[in-house]
């Protein structure tokens, strides 16, 4: 009796644990974003004040009616900034999911010889640090005069997706069986409709999700672009960040608002692929 | 007939190569080339002054480059493995969890859509000495009186910046290891408590060998973008006070933007390539061994 | 509905040559099964028959016309795979009229067709269903049906019962022989599990390491194996297959036991060849419990130790020793035996087969 008794008090006793640990990690985890939003919403005045004010006083939209109330107005060319990123971040992504659609195809599909060479060189390419190839690429840029141009940087990153892109996809037509490619062929398609027809379909979701990731991936990018860009006419949100910045002094609530606007799009697409975009890079890790 | 099927697979990858080649491959052999010149850019025509290994020379020479290189490889040692190591921690937690697993798992996403850039800014504004949350509350908790200067003195820094990339990063491990652990079989770990085993022993002998080519999956992951923390580093103390965290990509930056010495900058980025080559080589090897060891085929 | 012909059919994957020449008759309308083990190359032979795997040598022809080069689409065949490979984003429906709408046929003619195959394998209440939501068996004929549709010149089946249960395997058979006597077409059945291809088939081509053993029809490669390989391979439990030597009208097994040269086989054989004799369990069983299907005078009998037995029902089996080894035996209107029990026990030589040691082949003289 008294094994048992204490058998289920430590039973007792480690779920309670358990509860606590999990609260703890996700309160690390989700303080930063709430502090972000909070500061964004209180007036400048109660963010420095020595000693702090734990309570919030008072809560208002402010810094976000600067913010998009245009330059020269203490607002920063947020739009512009916004349309930048988009611009560039839609069009290398649909770029880099085409071309790794092919590659992802090519590796999933087909025997050849060097077929985990070739795949290990391409994800190299990957690891190549941004701040590295901007180097050259501010270089060569600068010659062909695409410096501060929407293409220089969607050439850019469509180069920096394209491995990324071909792992996940790769995986996600693995998952597809080969049989069914082979059943639509017996039933009267070419390859091309096969893929089409029954492939790409069936790939579908996963490709999404790589879609969106290597989305995420232009929308946050900052070494390159920082680089990159110069003016209005292509610097993204990452690099307007740096508006906020002076040579001492950071205006922390305006910060912290366009932050709360960068967050949101990437946000809204993470929730919707997070169920693919797992199965996709696990895809070869038990199952060939 | 045979010519079809060799040359499918060479078509399908043929625009992915020649844009990794254009984008990447051709600038990086520019930049090899210019490794090798005085290039600066202010005096364009030092780009043809060969000066063999003058550059690499200098590197190695040069004790600073050194304290940034091994502070860089300290940083990625200790965030990869503490960030697999609370990975693990996170994921069991959530897959232990009876109720409201969906929403734990994404909450437990939250911080990969943060940019880095984002990152460094939010914890250079919490690491604040002045108004920064942390400093207001240890001393609203009576713990200290002093304001400590997180980002000013070069230990506390690096703890910083460390805190910043691990929180960054952690949920791309718990991700995939809780993938891993949900993947897992159950009947083993059954098998392995009718047997005797203590939890620990279930842990070490059956779960962890399932989930390791998980680990070694999210591993190679972040070894390809290792050099994201270049963001957060850039942001929270640009390599400063006085060089105090610089990391290897802050001086390539400094030396190339700053000082305007390409050439020299790109000698130094070639040796982070370099590094960061071996990270990847190394993590994608482990994967496919480990692979290979739950008998699966690459 | 067409003829198929193989040629000194060859597949190479690089070096490692899989399938070594084999030659193929398939007459129109016939049923024929390539059976053999795992590996065999008999799903290899099958899939370059489908277009699905490339050709290293030889000639494939379906009708009178040469299909080597043709892809899968253009060769009018249909496949039911192992798998059954239905498509998940496409209704029971959608999956068996796709091969029409690829082919550009009107609405009506698909919504016709369909419902004919479904009238026939009893999927009407499905239609509208997703292969997720089907059961085993269910999948099963939803695949068959795809087939069907086609009306094809030539039906292929991939080890197409391998993934069911034993009791719907058996169903499930039953119901293939009825549909090949409804729809009358010529059909490659490939599996390895013998009882399908005796039960289903016309012909049954026995395939090992890559080339033909035999074929024939399951009467024949029952009665007249030409090899011991097929011998070992068809039937159920496995014929006995002992090595002995001849010598003067006797068979003198390793451990010195002897049995009599089987009349059949007295002038095919010399003093000193190295033989393996096969005998049926239904041909070696206590005596006055067996089948007695060849001539009295033929049946030698000999007193052996029972080691087990796996009773049946109807029969028991018997193993009992002899020259050291374990033989099988069939016992019909069993009675209660026990374990090292001393048992009078019949071999019917009539029956016996004897293979060249040293080539596999049977020794038989037609």
């Amino acid at each position: 009796m008294d094994d048992n008794a204490s058998a289920r008090l430590t039973t007792r006793l480690l779920s309670i644990g358990h509860a606590v640990g999990l609260f703890l990690a996700m309160t690390v985890i989700c303080l930063p974003g709430i502090w972000i939003i909070l500061t964004s919403l209180r007036p400048p005045v109660e963010i420095m004040a020595k000693p702090p004010v734990w309570i919030p006083q008072e809560m208002n939209l402010d810094a976000y009616v600067a913010m998009f109330s245009g330059v020269g107005k203490g607002g920063i060319p947020v739009i512009e900034y916004f349309r930048n990123s988009l611009i560039i971040s839609v069009t290398s992504t649909v770029i880099a999911i085409v071309i790794g659609m092919a590659g992802g195809y090519a590796f999933a599909r087909f025997r050849f010889s060097g077929k985990s060479g070739w795949f290990l060189g391409l994800m190299l390419t990957r690891t190549v640090p941004g701040i590295a190839l901007s180097l050259p690429l501010f270089f060569v840029y600068a010659r062909l005069g695409i410096i501060d141009t929407h293409f220089g940087l969607i050439l850019a990153y469509v180069a920096l997706n394209i491995p990324f892109t071909i792992w996940l996809i790769d995986g996600f037509f693995r998952q597809v069986p080969k049989d069914l490619a082979e059943a639509a062929q017996i039933d009267g398609c070419t390859r091309w409709q096969a893929f089409w027809q029954v492939e790409f379909p069936l790939a579908g979701p996963g490709i999404a999700s790589a879609a969106i990731f290597a989305f995420l991936t232009c929308w946050n990018e900052f070494a390159l672009a920082s680089q990159l860009t110069r003016s209005v006419n292509s610097k993204t949100l990452p690099v307007g960040l740096l508006d906020y910045t002076a040579e001492f002094t950071i205006d922390w609530r305006g910060m912290c608002a366009l932050a709360v606007v960068m967050i949101i799009p990437a946000l809204t697409l993470t929730f919707i692929v997070q169920k693919h975009l797992v199965g996709g890079l696990t895809s070869g890790a038990v199952k060939g | 007939m045979k010519a079809p099927r060799l040359s499918a697979p060479v078509l399908l990858l043929t625009p992915a190569v020649i844009v990794l080649a254009a984008v990447v491959l051709v600038p990086l052999a520019l930049s090899l080339y210019s490794s090798f010149t005085s290039f600066r850019l202010t005096r364009p025509a030092s780009f043809f002054n060969v000066i063999w290994f003058d550059n690499y020379l200098s590197i190695l020479t040069n004790w600073d480059f050194w304290v940034a290189f091994g502070r860089t490889v300290l940083l990625l040692t200790v965030a990869l493995n503490l960030e697999m190591l609370l990975g693990l921690g996170l994921a069991m937690l959530v897959e232990r969890a009876t109720r409201g697993q969906r929403v734990l798992r994404t909450l437990m996403m939250f911080p990969m859509m943060f940019s880095p850039i984002l990152v460094g800014f939010q914890f250079k504004f919490m690491f604040n000495d002045n108004v920064g949350v942390v400093n207001n509350a240890l001393q609203s908790l009576g713990l200290t009186d002093a304001a400590i200067p997180w980002l000013i003195d070069g230990t506390l820094a690096f703890i910083a910046i460390s805190i910043a990339e691990i929180w960054s990063s952690t949920s791309v491990f718990a991700i995939l290891i809780l993938a891993g652990l949900l993947a897992m079989p159950k009947e083993p770990i059954e098998a392995a408590r009718v047997d005797g085993c203590t939890p620990w022993q279930t842990f070490r002998y059956v779960t962890w060998p399932f989930v390791m080519p998980f680990a070694y999956i999210a591993m190679t992951i972040r070894s390809l973008d290792v050099a994201r923390a270049y963001d957060i580093v850039k942001i929270m103390t640009d390599g400063g006070p006085a060089g105090r965290t610089e990391l290897l990509w802050t001086l390539v930056g400094r030396t190339a933007y700053g000082d305007a010495r390409m050439g020299m900058a790109n000698a130094m980025a070639y040796v982070s390539i370099l590094l960061s080559i071996a990270f990847t080589y190394y993590f994608f090897r482990k994967l496919a061994a480990a692979r290979t060891q739950i008998g699966a085929e690459w | 509905m067409a003829t198929v012909s193989l040629t000194k059919l060859v597949k190479r994957y690089g070096n490692l040559e899989i399938v070594h020449g084999i030659d193929l008759e398939v007459a129109d309308r016939e049923f024929v099964a390539l059976v053999g083990p795992s590996g065999c190359g008999k799903s290899t032979t099958l899939r370059m028959i489908a277009g699905l795997e490339e050709i290293s040598g030889g000639e494939i022809r379906i009708g009178d016309r040469l299909v080597n080069n043709l892809p899968p689409r253009s060769r009018n065949i249909a496949m039911v795979f192992q798998s059954y490979a239905l498509y998940p984003h496409m209704t029971v429906k959608e999956n068996m009229g796709f091969s029409l709408k690829i082919a550009g046929r009107s609405a009506a003619e698909i919504e016709k067709r369909v419902a004919e195959a479904a009238a026939i394998l009893g999927l009407e209440p499905l239609l509208e269903r997703r292969p997720s939501q089907l059961s085993g068996g269910q999948r099963q004929r939803v695949a068959m049906g795809r087939a069907i549709v086609r009306d094809p010149d030539v039906f292929l089946f991939d080890e197409p019962l391998s993934n069911l249960d034993a009791k719907l395997r058996t169903q499930m058979r039953t119901e293939i022989k009825k549909l090949h006597a409804k729809v009358n077409a010529t059909v490659i059945y490939v599996t390895h599990d013998q009882v399908e291809a005796m039960t289903l088939s016309d012909r049954i081509v026995i395939m090992r390491d890559g080339h033909i053993e035999q074929a024939g029809t399951p009467d024949e490669v029952f009665k007249r194996p030409a090899t011991r390989y097929v011998a070992g391979f068809i039937g159920s439990p496995p014929m006995n297959l002992t090595d002995a030597t001849v010598d003067d009208g006797k068979l003198v097994f390793a451990n010195g036991s002897m049995l009599p040269l089987p009349t059949q086989f007295r002038n095919s054989v010399t003093a000193g060849a190295k033989v393996t004799l096969g005998l049926r369990p239904d041909d070696f069983y206590p005596s006055g419990h067996g089948l007695h299907s060849g001539e009295e005078s033929a049946v030698h009998s000999d007193t052996l130790t029972v080691s087990l037995t796996e009773p049946l029902g109807n029969e028991t089996l018997v193993f009992s020793a002899f020259d050291g080894r374990d033989w099988v035996g069939r016992m019909l209107n069993p009675k209660r035996l026990k374990g090292g029990e001393r048992i009078r026990m019949s071999f019917d030589m009539s029956q016996a087969h004897l293979f060249d040691s040293a080539t596999g082949k049977t020794l038989r003289v037609e």
